[in-house]
């Protein structure tokens, strides 16, 4: 007979929300049961590093743990890892595991995260991606015996993966799609600035180019970083709302009463921001959420990236804008609909990314965001 | 607030009671900025206060255990010897004998 496991919270998905979620509901003096189950075979771990440190060096598992081993026993927090959920039943508040065992909950948080999308191209699959700590381990085993990379995404995943081959002796030439880097999405001053740091770095950058096979590529490693799409089938079959993400509001309640969702796979008030402060964000307020306790003011989107000595922050929510404009001797650039600055990159901690943070969320003009510099 | 050399180390103008167990804060002593922190078992301990990766301010970011978290990209110091406990820093933060004397906290600089 099959087992039948008990929660309080069920958090699904072995990522920084769920730890986030679980942290925050013991830091509130939340005394009930916890559970987390993740289907990778490892702890739960931060994925910034994986395309920065952890392709660069020997760095073990230890270091980007989301937290260390003793702290799941000390937190009264269980963990099962390689246990991927087969299906949800938000009614009946029953999650049934891969080996057919269930979990009854209270509350559950769903952060199933995203996967990499897969390029279709001829020689696509002979590509690696990154997502995992395996994925990570592969892409420098192969670099270690590499000569040349080609990396195709010239987006947040590619440029790092590309400065850190470069910085492991690897030439590395990197394709985009679009006429910049990031898929145009930051505009052209940042990325004609980027292409001048990773050219810096002895990388070949290749704008407005579409790659239309793979086949034919002389490189001894090939990476894909095109993007991710969010996991949403377990939220799908199980009957939630759901559209390009699990739609959730503010403290990451879903369409299903007693079920959350944060982290990649969270459409959260209309926006799905992949990164981990987000992740980690979400984490915080489907806790407090579930705790029935008051939400923080909602703050602007944030996000980092780091490459080739540089730390690049991007606080704010532009998906389009209709001028870009460089500020502080350019190592700032805001991003103007209308007249209003709805979005600023910032290189190097030029100014206080959180002052910027804040700041932006109240739609400043260009003169106020130059106000920052002092 | 005057800075007072004690025989013994430096007070830090802080008082035991001051400090929340489980939390850090950002105190300056003898012109250096230091992360202050009281573990949930009562231990003192004190770091500098700039994170080694990008400069994050470590005396507002949250204790846990012995692990002091940046609020800028995570990272992870040991609140007593300043070793690194999680990416993304690598470079270690300096770290300083603290206790309490009579009622001041006092850290050895």
């Amino acid at each position: 007979m099959p087992v039948e496991h008990r929660v309080d919270v069920l958090l699904i998905g072995g990522g920084v929300a769920s730890v986030r979620c679980a942290r925050t509901l013991r830091r509130r003096k939340f005394a009930g049961s916890i559970l987390i189950v993740g289907d990778e075979a490892v702890l739960p771990y931060n994925r910034p590093p994986l395309s920065k440190e952890l392709l660069r060096g020997d760095v073990g598992l230890e270091l980007i743990a989301a937290e260390p081993a003793s702290w799941y026993e000390r937190q009264r927090v269980d963990l099962l890892t390689d246990a991927p959920v087969a299906s949800l039943d938000p009614d009946a508040r029953l999650a049934t595991m891969g080996d057919g065992s269930t979990i009854r909950f209270s509350q559950c948080l769903l952060a199933t995260g995203a996967e990499p999308r897969r390029l279709t191209i001829p020689g696509a699959e002979h590509a690696l991606t990154l997502r995992t700590f395996a994925d990570a381990e592969a892409i420098r085993r192969a670099a270690a015996s590499g000569r040349r990379a080609v990396v195709v995404g010239g987006g947040f995943i590619g440029v790092e993966v590309a400065a850190s081959l470069a910085a492991l002796g690897v030439e590395v030439t990197v394709h985009e799609l679009a006429p910049a880097l990031w898929g145009g999405v930051l505009g052209t001053t940042l990325s004609a600035w980027a292409v001048g740091v990773l050219n810096e770095s002895g990388i070949t950058v290749r704008l407005g180019e579409a790659v239309s096979s793979l086949d034919d590529v002389r490189a001894d490693l090939m990476v894909t970083g095109v993007g991710v799409t969010p996991r949403v089938a377990l939220a799908e079959a199980a009957g939630l709302a759901v559209d390009d993400g699990v739609v959730a509001d503010a403290g990451r309640r879903t369409s299903a009463p007693g079920i959350f969702a944060a982290g990649d796979v969270a459409r959260v008030d209309g926006r799905r921001v992949e990164h981990w402060h987000a992740a980690r964000e979400g984490g915080e307020a489907a806790a407090l959420a579930m705790l029935g306790e008051l939400l923080p003011e909602p703050r602007a989107p944030w996000v980092y990236s780091e490459f080739a000595g540089h730390l690049l922050d991007v606080v704010g929510w532009a998906p389009t804008f209709d001028d870009e404009l460089p500020l502080l001797g350019g190592h700032v650039v805001a991003y103007l609909v209308g007249r209003r600055v709805e979005q600023l990159a910032i290189i190097d901690s030029a100014v206080s990314v959180d002052a910027a943070r804040t700041l932006v969320a109240g739609s400043p003009s260009p003169a106020d965001v130059e106000r920052l510099a002092s | 607030m005057a800075v007072e050399r004690i025989p013994s180390g430096f007070l830090t103008g802080l008082r035991a009671g001051d400090v929340t167990p489980g939390t850090v804060q950002v105190v300056e002593v003898d012109g250096r900025s230091l992360c202050i922190g009281l573990t949930e078992d009562g231990e003192w301990g004190a770091i500098d206060n700039v994170c080694t990766h990008d400069g994050g301010v470590l005396g507002e970011g949250e204790l846990d255990d012995n692990a002091v978290e940046c609020p800028r990209h995570g990272g992870r110091f040991d609140l007593f010897t300043g070793r690194v406990l999680a990416l993304p820093p690598v470079r270690p933060v300096r770290a300083y004998e603290t206790r309490v004397e009579g009622d001041d906290v006092v850290v050895e600089l």
